[in-house]
């Protein structure tokens, strides 16, 4: 296991299963450690454990809703350059990278990256569109602990998100990286279209050979930040129904085991109205369910090589090579940690404010309330609309 | 359902050791400083995910995940991250984590 040190004990990354535990300094005693300097001195901010790796700008792909607009000619630094990155991540004792662009498959240096960031000790993961993917390359892809295929439905499902149908391009990805031996999952985009056909969504892909579906809330960046987003959005009514959607599709799809359910950052406000989940948020925070954490365990560094709360926001002028002198200091980030910690009201009384930190700060920016509560939360809605959440 | 699924990422010797760490330690006395359980990777690039099948099990089988974490927890020697001395912020940020 790795341990490293934090001002309230240290979050352990286990080697021998695939989990990061969060140990107080009891605990940590009890390994017969002690935090030493780190638990002597007034805490700053954490460095991220979690960093998403923009490994190129370029994607042919042209989806509707990217959140980075990436284009054909996007920007892509060399593999020296994301080397220096990852030296920078190493030093900073991050985790976990996440390769994403761009499309990172579209670069031929992917397997040596992968493996510059295994030899500094970090677990790689990556994300595709697997559009394009060759029997060749998805074999080049196996020192990644994990790839992820954006598979939002079949057919018409997958179209309303990106415009095109690539659908049987995902499918075959997925197939022929399970074939290689590459452990793969899925990123599964929520949209108002795509809410309804998730049962049947998240069965074919396991079906194909996918080990877990990650869900991800639209969001609006990139060329997503637009019009369209009120039209492409969660109904409210979708966003209530999240917490029985998940129930319903644990027990259809995750009772053996080989099948799992993640949700992002950005779908935890929408857990507060579920009672079950109020009653006990302690169940959230003992499985490390984690809502915006946005500059502070998560971070972003984009293709040009400066460091972003998370991947949807705006980057900072802080320089991934610089994250471990200055992620503590840099003016932006503290003030997205500062509305993370201390969310204003509805937030500041919701029994899940630890856990969610007050929703998702992109989409909070772009309808106009700065870093303020999500204004798409039941709760938050609730509130405004004069209803005790 | 079953643990959480084996990852084969050995981390490399130059990571920064410690001496070597008892060779077994008591998963009881481990398990009541556990704060919180991340499982699985993340293999997503642009928001940080978490595991909710666990949410929505049983409880035996929530309890049956964490038994096994914390039984790796008592068994795997140790190695200490690179992490460096933070700065001064201009903020206190010492709250358990999630």
């Amino acid at each position: 296991m790795i341990v490293r040190f934090e001002p309230w004990g240290a979050w352990v990354k286990l080697e021998s299963t695939a989990a990061i535990v969060a140990l107080d300094r009891d605990g940590v005693s009890a390994l017969g450690l002690h935090g030493g300097d780190v638990w002597a001195r007034s805490a700053g901010a954490s460095p991220p454990l979690e960093v998403h790796l923009a490994v190129t700008a370029r994607c042919g792909a042209g989806c509707e809703g990217c959140y980075i607009d990436a284009r054909p000619n996007g920007l892509e630094p060399s593999r020296e350059e994301i080397e220096r990155r990852l030296d920078a991540l190493h030093d900073a004792g991050v985790f976990t990278v996440a390769f994403g662009g761009g499309e990172p498959t579209t670069r031929d240096d992917l397997d040596t990256l992968a493996a510059a960031a295994v030899a500094r000790g970090m677990t790689p993961v990556l994300t595709t569109s697997g559009l394009g993917l060759t029997e060749s390359r998805a074999e080049k892809l196996r020192a990644f602990a994990q790839v992820n295929v954006s598979y939002d439905g079949s057919g018409e499902t997958y179209a309303r998100v990106r415009g095109f149908d690539g659908s049987s391009s995902a499918e075959r990805a997925i197939e022929r990286l399970r074939s290689a031996g590459v452990r793969v999952g899925v990123n599964v985009v929520l949209t108002r279209g795509t809410f309804e056909k998730l049962g049947e969504t998240l069965a074919r892909a396991r079906s194909l050979g996918a080990c877990e579906a990650q869900l991800l809330r639209y969001k609006p960046a990139g060329r997503a930040a637009s019009v369209e987003y009120f039209a492409r959005r969660l109904s409210p009514d979708q966003a209530r129904s999240l917490a029985p959607t998940l129930r319903a599709l644990t027990r259809d799809l995750c009772g053996e085991g080989d099948f799992h359910v993640r949700i992002d950052c950005a779908l935890v406000p929408f857990l507060s109205a579920d009672e079950a989940m109020v009653r006990d948020p302690a169940l959230l925070a003992r499985f490390g369910v984690m809502g915006c954490e946005a500059a502070g365990s998560l971070a972003a560094v984009t293709a040009d090589g400066r460091v972003a709360p998370c991947s949807f926001a705006p980057a900072t002028d802080l320089a991934g090579t610089d994250l471990v002198r200055d992620y503590a200091v840099d003016p932006e980030l503290t003030r997205w940690r500062a509305s993370a910690q201390a969310p204003s009201e509805p937030c500041a009384s919701c029994p899940l404010r630890d856990v969610c930190k007050g929703g998702c700060k992109v989409v909070t920016s772009f309808m106009g309330a700065g870093l303020g509560p999500d204004p798409e939360c039941p709760r938050v809605v609730d509130s405004k609309e004069g209803r005790s959440p | 359902m079953k643990t959480p699924s084996a990852s084969d990422h050995p981390v490399p010797d130059e990571r920064d050791d410690v001496p070597p760490s008892p060779p077994r330690r008591d998963p009881k006395a481990l398990s009541d400083h556990v704060r919180g359980v991340r499982l699985g990777h993340g293999a997503n690039c642009s928001s940080i995910g978490s595991v909710v099948d666990t949410l929505f099990a049983t409880a035996t089988v929530g309890a049956a995940v964490f038994a096994a974490v914390v039984a790796a927890l008592a068994k795997e020697p140790v190695r200490l991250s690179t992490r460096p001395p933070t700065r001064s912020a201009p903020e206190k940020r010492d709250e358990p984590p999630p």
